[in-house]
């Protein structure tokens, strides 16, 4: 694997609304077409994360989040430097998720060098196929800064 | 303290959303109610007016998870319904990609959710810590699962490649070479995993249980057979609706399922053992008898022992299947849908999954019926609560808390499919 590759990885669901947000990045930036960036999208079942990122030094994750009411909030995690809360993705329904992945992996030394998490506040969690529009802009925004920091 | 009330709001470690409240008076369990609180996700109102050829991939969304049980039991109600079943490698075809369902399923409900309930650990994350090797082990596990799936559904989750009458497209041989090197891998893992879970410490805990299975003539269910108990069911899979009930809690948003002469009722990998014993392959009896675990097990807490031994059995009926498969010259049967009615169950890793579907004349459907086998589980697991609780009604909070969810999660319930999360609320009365 080239070292410079990039694994973007895009997590969630695209029928539950706002959950589709880090779906949505990773399609977006997919359109950029950035040699340097492999696009994955998968809905975030902890032990396929892993085997997503095998072989990247440098992954990007993107994932809806729910926290305190700051719809549309961009959060940028370091996860090699700091611990995921698993209730800041508290609204998957997977028992062994995003947090519990990367918190494993640091445990038994499997966690890319670089690996940035990006937390996209979500507003509405329910059966649609639409975002919302703080949640569409955020979207836009992310992809736009993913594109900025690691695109060159 | 005689009286208290214990809430678990989100209950870990399990698939989905759900809460425990138990309330306990003057030192007695008073009251048990396993809350599944995420919202009614009317699959069975999506399916109406749908093509028949849509159930596989519909049903499939309801779980992440399981999507294969939600498949077959889909198209083995479909062709039921037709009197078109496919044989043949397609049948086998068909067992192979739910033998890569159990193996990934019961490999991270075993490792990752239950198993740091009975080491005393919090989560897997800390479990990790000390136990490197085996995590790591039970990840590759699972990952051979999931490549089964992949390989012969056309992706890990929600495969595509599903369809009444059998599959859009087959492998070749070739296309399974790698997958038998890998499951002779996983096939020793999987015995490691069965000694593994029978070193650990079980609570003192059997039960009176009506345990139901799918009971095929020669095979360990899958798929197929008769729908029997250890008292005395025995009953084709049409005579479903008139033997269990669903009943409306006004606590629960998913339906509580009992058998219409008597009452709840046990499904998963312990009722499909005891049942089905005979029908284990060689090594499996082996491993079994080994370890000196009896043919008929009434402890709950001992389904980890039995998720193992499924895991195994599932490696080696996968590297069977392997071995015999030669690519069929068609990758379905031909469907000439009629308006008729069809039931269809198989054996989802949680349990027996029931479907039925009532098509019209032009391949439409229109009445779906979907009982997964966690709702036909909560009476069960409710009752062991009022039975576990008892003896324990003395111990700190947080240890009660910890031995209730640990109760629960030796069913393995997903939640996301019976309706998501435990929450747990324990109240004590003066």
């Amino acid at each position: 694997m080239d070292k410079n590759k990039f694994l973007i990885l895009g997590i969630g669901n695209r029928f539950r609304s706002d959950d589709g947000a880090g779906v949505a990045v990773a399609e977006k930036i997919k359109k950029f077409e950035i040699d340097k960036f492999d696009v994955k999208i998968i809905d975030g079942e902890g032990t396929d994360i892993m085997e997503s990122w095998k072989g990247y030094d440098n992954v990007i994750i993107i994932d809806a989040v729910q926290k305190n009411g700051s719809f549309g909030k961009i959060y940028e995690i370091n996860a090699c430097e700091e611990e995921l809360q698993s209730d800041f993705f508290n609204y998957s329904s997977h028992a062994f998720g995003l947090a519990e992945a990367i918190n494993v992996s640091r445990v038994i030394n499997k966690l890319p060098k670089l690996l940035i998490v990006y937390g996209i506040e979500g507003q509405h969690f329910n059966f649609d196929t639409k975002l919302s529009a703080k949640i569409e802009k955020a979207v836009n925004k992310t992809a736009a800064l993913i594109k900025e920091k690691y695109g060159k | 303290m005689k009286n208290r009330t214990i809430k678990v709001d989100y209950l870990a470690r399990v698939e989905g959303e759900g809460a425990l409240y138990i309330k306990i008076k003057n030192g007695e369990v008073d009251d048990v109610k396993l809350k599944i609180f995420e919202p009614p996700r009317f699959f069975e109102a999506f399916l109406r007016d749908r093509k028949y050829s849509e159930a596989p991939d519909i049903t499939a969304r309801i779980c992440g998870i399981c999507p294969i049980a939600y498949q077959m039991s889909a198209v083995n109600a479909i062709e039921n319904a037709f009197g078109q079943v496919p044989g043949g490698q397609i049948r086998e075809l068909r067992r192979l990609i739910y033998c890569g369902e159990w193996i990934e399923s019961h490999t991270l409900h075993l490792y990752m959710l239950h198993a740091p309930d009975f080491l005393g650990y919090p989560d897997v994350v800390h479990m990790a810590k000390d136990f490197p090797e085996v995590v790591e082990k039970a990840l590759k596990l699972k990952r051979i699962g999931n490549d089964i799936v992949k390989t012969i559904g056309g992706r890990e989750i929600h495969p595509i490649n599903v369809k009444v009458g059998g599959f859009y497209k087959v492998p070749q041989k070739k296309d399974l070479k790698q997958l038998r090197e890998d499951l002779l891998w996983a096939r020793d893992a999987a015995i490691d995993t069965v000694k593994f879970t029978s070193t650990l410490t079980f609570p003192d805990f059997e039960q009176d249980y009506e345990f139901v299975s799918l009971c095929h003539d020669i095979e360990y269910p899958f798929n197929e057979g008769r729908i029997k108990s250890n008292k005395g069911l025995d009953i084709s899979v049409e005579e479903y609706d008139f033997n269990f009930i669903e009943e409306h809690v006004e606590y629960s948003h998913a339906l509580h399922s009992r058998l219409r002469a008597r009452d709840n009722y046990f499904l998963g990998p312990i009722a499909r053992y005891n049942l089905n014993y005979d029908k284990l392959s060689p090594i499996v009896k082996q491993v079994a008898s080994d370890l000196k675990l009896p043919r008929e097990i009434n402890n709950p807490f001992k389904s980890i022992i039995v998720r193992g031994l499924e895991t195994l059995y599932a490696c080696d009926e996968a590297i069977r299947i392997i071995d015999q498969y030669e690519k069929p010259d068609e990758p379905s049967i031909q469907i000439n849908p009629i308006e008729a009615t069809g039931n269809g169950a198989s054996e989802a890793p949680r349990g027996m999954l029931y479907h039925r579907y009532r098509i019209n004349e032009e391949g439409l459907i229109m009445d779906a019926k979907i009982v997964p086998p966690t709702s036909q589980n909560q009476k069960t697991i409710e009752k062991d609560l009022k039975h576990f609780i008892p003896s324990r009604v003395n111990l700190p909070e947080k240890e009660l808390v910890l031995q209730c969810e640990q109760a629960v999660r030796n069913y393995d319930p997903c939640i996301s499919c019976a309706t998501h999360f435990l929450k747990l609320h324990v109240e004590k009365e003066n």
